[in-house]
């Protein structure tokens, strides 16, 4: 009967335990690996247990052991921030027909961006080199506004989210890449009109086809 | 049932799902420590919302952030770049599915304990002159003992005299260490009246990646009158996990130059109206 008792306990033991639990986190011993689908940048919550001390912020998320004032990070140590940061390009191409010295022509691409994240993003335009055939180029703007009947390559960003740091007017595109727009925050299909500008001088060389690649990267901040 | 037939279609025209073009990617950052001599894996999701197949490139990138603007810089040199390998080169992507990027990150035996800071980077091909892509973010460290250093470049107020207006102080300090640092702090500005004007530094916890300098101009509003007279700077500097501080104090001199000329010409006149007084008693 005794035995019996304690097999009937042990079983329900053994099931309570095994039971599944639903949660959005996950942890795992030894190398371990832990799911963080809620940490915010600006959380600068710790736990510590003994000697070892996680510190869950992404970015700052490591697991430390400190002897004697000796910051010693520990191995085998993963988080992750899930969400969704979400990309769409209205135009595959820049199409400016055919240059003449009377006028200024133009392409629009729209770049739209979604993200859930709590930092917001950035999106940054770069180039592959100047918009060039073969050795023959034409040079990116240099004060701020392109003008027809000069040699003038540049692109004005318009956006809610126009980067603070972008100067306003036309600017060069460079192949580093410049932060053109930026949110603190969660966004969704924010719009981001670039128009690429160009103007020739008598100077150049007519009967080419000028192209060059731009590309649109976007992150969330860290 | 000619009507709710109506309603079902009207219905189904305004929450008729938009055609949607875009490539989405998951996570957005993610952190790993590993061990020197170790391989450990990351891996990135990305999801094609087209309505055609999309090639995928996977590629690494390193960055680091202007703390004066937020604004990220791409293409930073990182050691770190040549340790990741992207398993795959491109992927199709079928329309409305999802493929996953592994990357293995292969971390020398001598590689020197430290942050490191990537990016996963997916490049859609749009066209031959348009390309789009996403950067999820990737802060690697290498396991070992790190070096939490915080240096102060420059303290000190712009002028070591001001006649008057708003006194300035410029800070400048760089993170010399291996591993991001969230530096925290006050500058109190004390006259001889006593405490003045209290500055909290980096209240949103900005983060000082390595080899980032932070520089901040402090503007000292409302000195008056009765301020005249040295002024004192204390800077306060907290950091790193260690709780490092760092106290450094400056000075420069208040004048401001209407009461200077107000009480040299008071002086004056008192020194006159004494010559005058003494030379009547003298004639006397």
């Amino acid at each position: 009967m005794k035995s019996r008792f304690f097999l009937c306990i042990s079983f329900f033991i053994l099931c309570w335990l095994a039971w599944p639990i639903s949660s959005d986190a996950s942890m795992t011993g030894g190398s371990f690996e832990i799911y963080a689908d809620g940490f915010s940048m600006n959380d600068a919550s710790s736990s510590t247990g003994g000697l070892l001390s996680l510190e869950s912020t992404v970015g700052d998320s490591f697991a430390t052991t400190t002897v004697g004032g000796a910051i010693t990070l520990r191995g085998g140590f993963q988080a992750m921030e899930r969400g969704i940061l979400r990309l769409s390009l209205s135009s595959t191409t820049l199409d400016f027909g055919t240059l003449s010295t009377g006028s200024i022509t133009t392409s629009t691409l729209v770049v739209t961006v979604s993200t859930d994240s709590e930092t917001g993003y950035s999106l940054m335009l770069k180039e592959d080199g100047n918009l060039r055939s073969g050795v023959h180029d034409i040079n990116d703007v240099a004060d701020g506004s392109v003008t027809a009947g000069q040699e003038e390559y540049g692109v004005s960003v318009t956006s809610t989210d126009r980067a603070g740091t972008l100067p306003a007017g036309d600017r060069p595109i460079i192949a580093a890449g410049t932060t053109i727009a930026q949110s603190s925050g969660q966004v969704t299909d924010r719009q981001t009109t670039l128009t690429f500008r160009a103007a020739i001088d008598a100077n150049v060389r007519g009967g080419l086809t000028y192209s060059h690649q731009v590309t649109l990267r976007a992150t969330v901040n860290p | 049932m000619k009507y709710l037939l109506y309603f079902v279609v009207v219905l189904f025209c305004v929450y008729a799902p938009q055609s949607v073009k875009a490539f989405s990617i998951s996570p957005l950052r993610q952190t790993v420590t590993a061990d020197p001599g170790t391989i450990t894996r990351v891996q990135l999701e990305v999801s094609n919302d087209y309505a055609q197949s999309i090639d995928i490139e996977p590629s690494i990138d390193a960055f680091t952030v202007n703390p004066q603007t937020d604004e990220m810089l791409y293409g930073v040199s990182s050691i770190a770049r040549d340790w990741i390998q992207p398993k795959q080169n491109t992927i199709e992507v079928p329309a409305g599915q999802s493929r996953i990027f592994d990357f293995d990150i292969r971390v020398p035996a001598d590689a020197e304990p430290g942050a490191h800071y990537l990016m996963l980077v997916a490049t859609h091909k749009v066209g031959s002159q348009v390309q789009g892509e996403l950067g999820s973010l990737l802060f690697f460290y290498v396991a070992g003992q790190i070096n939490e250093m915080l240096n102060v470049e420059t303290f000190a107020p712009l002028k070591n005299v001001y006649w008057g207006g708003k006194p300035e102080v410029s800070l400048q300090f760089r993170n010399n260490g291996t591993i991001h640092l969230v530096p925290q702090g006050t500058l109190q500005i004390k006259t001889r009246r006593g405490e003045h004007q209290t500055f909290v530094m980096n209240p949103e916890n900005k983060k000082l990646l390595p080899h980032v300098r932070w520089e901040e101009d402090y503007l000292i509003e409302n000195l008056s009158f009765s301020d005249i007279g040295k002024v004192y700077a204390q800077l306060t500097l907290q950091y790193g996990f260690g709780g490092h501080t760092i106290i450094r104090n400056v000075s420069f001199y208040y004048l401001p130059w209407g009461l200077v000329v107000g009480i040299l010409g008071a002086l004056i006149f008192g020194v006159l109206l004494l010559r005058i007084v003494l030379i009547k008693r003298h004639a006397k």
